[in-house]
C-alpha cells in the first residue's frame, strides 16, 4: 500500500510541479489553438522546470522557507495567475496544421518506437539506477541541502589550505562556478512536495523522464521544421528511429540518468525547445513565441552554462546562414525580426532578466574567470577537437553517416537558391522554408565545428563534452535524409533516369542493407551499453556507516574518508549537508602528484603515525576516518591512537582517542 | 468493462491516444523499477557491529544483522580479560543494543568487544 501511495505522490507531484505551470503559461502567453495536444503536453515540462526555477527563486529573495505549504501554495498562485491571464485572451481561429497528426498505421509505429525507446532504456536503468553514481551524489548533496535547510544554497565550499609556515587550516567557504541553481530546484520541489529520498531511485527516474521528454521535443520540433513538407510525418518518424530506440543508452542518453548528467540532460530539452520558439517565432512572425524562447533561453542560463554557451552558437551559426541564404530580402527578414523585439513585453522580458541577474540572483559561473576560461585557445589535449572517427564513434556511425548527408543535403538546397531556375525545380521538391533551413543547418554545421575544429571558433572546452549535444540536430538531419532516400527509392523522377543504368532490384537490395546497418549498429550500440546486474550491498554498507557517522559526530568535528576503496562514498555528503566538502576526501591517488595539491587527505589515511599525519589531524580537526577494513585498516589496527567505533563487511570507522587530540 | 475502455481508448484523438500510451507506459516502467530498488534496498547482506555512544564506549553495542544466520556470540574484554559473554539470538533485519554490564573496573585501559556470527568475527574496541 506504501508503495502505491508513494507512486501516486510522485506523480501528482510531477503534475502539479512539471506540467501544469507549463500547461497553463503557453495557454496565457500563446494561446491553445496553435499547438497540437501533443505539443502542447510536451512542451509543458521544459516550461515548467523554467518557471519553477524563477520561483523558487524569487521565494528565496523573498526569504520564504522553501517548505511544503510555501511551494504548493506559489505553484497553485502561479497556475491561477495564468488561468485568469487566458481567460482575458480571446482565440483567433485554429492554426494547427492538420497534416502534423498521426493515425492509423502511422500512429501505431509512432507507438511502438517511443515504447521500445522507454523499454530499452528501463533495462539499462533496473541495473544501474541504484544511487552509488559519484556525480549523481555530489548534485543531490545540493538538493538534500535544499529539502533540509528549505533555502536555496551559496555554490560554495572549504578548501584545506597550506601555508607559507608550512602548516594547514581549514578556509573560509569559497565559491564554487561547478553547479548551476536550475539543476536543483525542480528535484527539490519534487522532493519537498511528494516528499521522495533522494537516497533513492527519485532522481534518476526524474532524469529518466527528462530523457523521453528530450526524445519527444525533437520529434515534434521535426515535425514543425518539415510541416510544408507532405511526407512530413515520414520524416519525423526517421528522427524518432534515431533518437529514441537506437542508441538509447550511450552518449548523452539513459547512461547520463544514471550517472547524475543533470545539466546536459536538462540542456538536451531546453535547447530544442528554445529553437521551437525561435523557430515559431520568425517563422510565424509572433512576438508571444519569440518571448516564450527568450524565457526559455534564460531558463537555459540558469540551469546549464555550457548547454547556454552552445545554443549561443547555434543561434549565431542560425543568422548567419539566414543572411546568406537570404542575401536578396535581408532588409525584410532583418524588419521583420526587428518589429518582434519592438514588442513591449519582449523588451519588458529583456529588462526584468537583466535586473534578475543583477539583483536577484546571479548564476554562479557568471565570473570574468569562467567566461575567459570557456573562450581562447584550446588549452589542453582534450579540448582541441575530436577527430572525424572519435566524432562519429560517439555520435553512432550509422546515425553521424545519415546525420552528415542530411546536413549536406539541406547546404545543397540552401545552394540551389543562386542556380538558375530549373534546377530550382529540385529544391522544390524538398520544400523548406529558410528558417527552417538555416536553424537546422546552423545547429548541425555549429556543433560539428564546435566539435572538430574548436580552434577556429575560440572554443575552449572539452571536445568530448560538446560531442554528446550533437545528437539531437543529427537525428533531425538523418531523419531528414532518410525520409529523402525512402521517397527516392520509391518515387522521383531522378530515379526513373537512373533505373536506366540501376536494375530496380538493386536499389531495393541497397536499401534494404542500409535499414539494415542502421538497425545493427543502434541496436548494437544498446546492448554493448548493458551492464551486467551490479553488487549494491558495499553501497548499502557506506550509507549504513554513513548514518552512524552522521549521528555520532559532532558539529565541529571533520570526518575524512577515502574515495577509492569505498563504494558509493559521495553520497556520504547527503547524511550531513553541512558543507559540500564534507566529509574530507582521500582522492585518487594520481591527483596527489598535481603540483601545489595538498597531501594532508592523503597522509592521513595512508600512514596516520607519521608526525606530519598528526600535524594534519590536529590542524584540521579530523577526528574520525571512514576506509574499506580490506584496503586501509591495518595502519590503524596497529595505532594507539585511533578507537575502532564501527565496522561492517566493506566500511570500519576509527576515531582519533580524545587522549591524543 | 475491458472491451468498452479498449473501445473507448481506440476512438481517441490521435494525440490524445498517443499521450495516453507514452503516460501508460512511463507509469509501469517507473513503478517496476521503484519496485526493484526497493527489493535491492533489502539486499543488504552482512552484519555490522558498533558503540551505541562512541564518545561514552562503556555503555554498550549495538549489532545490525542481514545476514540469513542469526546466531550471534560476543565476549567483552577489559584490559584483555573477559568480563562479559554470552549468546544473542537477532533475526535477520533485525538489530540489538547490548548494554555493557560489568564496567565497575576504574583501571579499565582497553575494552575490546569481539563479536562471531557464523565463523566471521569482528571487533570494536578503544
Amino acid at each position: 500500500m506504501e508503495f502505491i501511495l508513494s507512486q501516486l505522490l510522485l506523480w501528482l507531484g510531477i503534475l502539479f510541479i512539471l506540467i501544469l505551470p507549463g500547461w497553463f503559461f503557453l495557454s496565457a502567453v500563446t494561446g491553445t489553438k496553435r499547438y497540437t495536444f501533443l505539443e502542447r503536453s510536451i512542451l509543458a515540462i521544459p516550461l515548467s522546470i523554467v518557471l519553477n526555477t524563477f520561483l523558487l527563486l524569487i521565494l528565496n529573495a523573498l526569504h520564504v522557507p522553501l517548505t511544503e505549504r510555501s511551494i504548493f501554495l506559489a505553484v497553485s498562485a502561479l497556475i491561477l495567475l495564468f488561468l485568469w491571464i487566458a481567460w482575458q485572451r480571446t482565440e483567433t481561429r485554429d492554426h494547427t496544421e492538420r497534416n502534423i497528426t498521426f493515425s492509423g498505421k502511422k500512429l501505431l509505429l509512432v507507438i511502438l518506437l517511443i515504447g521500445f525507446a522507454i523499454f530499452m532504456k528501463s533495462v539499462y536503468l533496473s541495473d544501474t539506477f541504484f544511487p552509488t553514481s559519484t556525480d549523481l551524489g555530489h548534485h543531490m548533496f545540493w538538493v538534500e541541502k535544499i529539502v533540509t535547510e528549505k533555502e536555496l544554497p551559496m555554490y560554495e565550499k572549504i578548501e584545506i589550505v597550506s601555508n607559507d609556515d608550512g602548516s594547514y587550516n581549514l578556509s573560509e567557504p569559497q565559491a564554487i562556478a561547478d553547479f548551476i541553481i536550475g539543476e536543483h530546484t525542480a528535484l527539490a520541489s519534487l522532493a519537498i512536495l511528494t516528499r521522495q529520498s533522494t537516497l533513492s531511485a527519485f532522481p534518476s527516474l526524474f532524469l529518466f523522464l527528462i530523457n523521453i521528454v528530450s526524445i519527444l521535443i525533437i520529434f515534434i520540433l521535426t515535425i514543425r521544421l518539415f510541416a510544408a513538407h507532405k511526407n512530413v510525418q515520414l520524416i519525423a518518424m526517421s528522427s524518432l528511429l534515431l533518437i529514441g530506440p537506437l542508441y538509447a543508452i550511450s552518449g548523452a542518453q539513459v547512461k547520463f540518468a544514471s550517472g547524475g548528467v543533470i545539466g546536459n540532460l536538462l540542456g538536451n530539452i531546453l535547447i530544442p525547445v528554445a529553437l521551437y520558439f525561435f523557430y515559431r517565432a520568425f517563422y510565424e512572425k509572433s512576438s508571444s513565441f519569440l518571448f516564450v524562447g527568450i524565457l526559455s533561453t534564460i531558463g537555459l542560463a540558469y540551469t546549464h552554462h555550457l548547454s547556454a554557451f552552445i545554443l549561443l552558437f547555434i543561434l549565431a551559426f542560425a543568422v548567419i546562414i539566414l543572411i546568406v541564404t537570404n542575401i536578396g530580402q535581408l532588409k525584410s527578414v532583418v524588419l521583420n525580426i526587428f518589429k518582434l523585439f519592438k514588442d513591449p513585453f519582449v523588451i519588458t522580458l529583456l529588462i526584468a532578466s537583466g535586473l534578475f541577474v543583477f539583483f536577484i540572483y546571479t548564476p554562479s559561473y557568471l565570473t570574468a574567470d569562467a567566461v575567459s576560461s570557456s573562450v581562447g585557445a584550446p588549452s589542453k589535449a582534450t579540448r582541441t577537437g575530436l577527430t572525424f572517427s572519435q566524432l562519429m564513434y560517439t555520435s553512432g556511425e550509422a546515425r553521424f553517416l545519415l546525420g552528415l548527408c542530411g546536413t549536406l543535403l539541406l547546404a545543397l538546397i540552401a545552394i540551389l537558391r543562386y542556380f538558375p531556375k530549373h534546377l530550382q525545380a529540385l529544391r522544390t521538391s524538398l520544400p523548406i522554408d529558410p528558417y527552417a533551413l538555416s536553424l537546422t543547418l546552423g545547429w548541425s554545421i555549429a556543433l560539428l565545428l564546435m566539435s572538430l575544429a574548436p580552434a577556429l571558433l575560440h572554443v575552449n572546452i572539452i571536445s568530448g563534452r560538446i560531442a554528446n549535444y550533437l545528437t539531437l540536430p543529427l537525428a533531425i538531419t538523418g531523419g531528414f535524409f532518410l525520409a529523402w532516400l525512402f521517397i527516392f527509392v520509391r518515387k522521383t523522377e531522378l530515379r526513373k533516369i537512373l533505373s536506366y543504368y540501376i536494375p530496380h532490384n538493386l536499389i531495393l537490395i541497397f536499401a534494404s542493407l542500409l535499414l539494415l546497418f542502421i538497425f545493427t549498429n543502434g541496436l548494437h550500440d544498446n546492448v554493448v551499453s548493458l551492464k551486467k546486474t551490479p553488487n549494491i550491498a558495499p553501497a548499502l554498507a557506506t550509507f549504513d556507516a554513513s548514518a552512524y557517522a552522521a549521528k555520532h559526530l559532532h558539529e565541529d568535528e571533520w570526518l575524512l574518508k577515502d574515495h577509492n576503496y569505498l563504494t558509493a562514498d559521495t553520497w556520504t555528503k547527503t547524511f550531513f549537508t553541512r558543507d559540500y566538502s564534507y566529509p574530507l576526501s582521500r582522492s585518487f591517488f594520481k591527483r596527489y602528484d598535481n603540483p601545489g595539491r595538498e597531501q594532508c587527505t592523503r597522509v592521513m589515511i595512508s600512514e596516520p603515525n607519521t608526525a606530519f599525519a598528526q600535524q594534519c589531524f590536529d590542524e584540521l580537526n579530523v577526528t574520525t576516518i571512514m576506509v574499506n577494513p580490506e584496503e586501509d585498516a591495518t595502519q590503524f589496527e596497529r595505532s594507539a591512537n585511533f578507537t575502532k567505533i564501527y565496522v561492517n563487511d566493506d566500511v570500519v570507522i576509527y576515531q582519533r582517542d580524545k587522549k591524543s587530540l | 468493462m475491458i472491451k468498452s475502455i479498449y473501445k473507448k481508448y481506440r476512438n481517441l484523438d490521435p494525440d490524445h491516444l498517443l499521450i495516453s500510451t507514452i503516460i501508460v507506459f512511463m507509469v509501469i516502467s517507473f513503478g517496476i523499477l521503484t519496485f526493484i530498488e526497493k527489493q535491492q534496498h533489502a539486499q543488504s547482506d552482512g552484519w555490522s557491529l558498533s558503540f551505541v555512544d562512541p564518545d561514552n564506549t562503556s555503555t554498550g553495542f549495538l549489532i545490525t544483522n542481514h545476514t540469513k544466520d542469526p546466531a550471534f556470540h560476543y565476549e567483552i574484554l577489559s584490559n584483555d580479560i573477559s568480563i562479559q559473554s554470552g549468546d544473542l539470538y537477532i533475526p535477520p533485519a533485525e538489530k540489538r543494543i547490548i548494554p555493557i554490564e560489568k564496567m565497575n573496573d576504574q583501571n579499565t585501559i582497553t575494552m575490546k568487544i569481539i563479536v562471531t556470527n557464523d565463523d566471521e568475527q569482528k571487533n570494536i574496541y578503544k
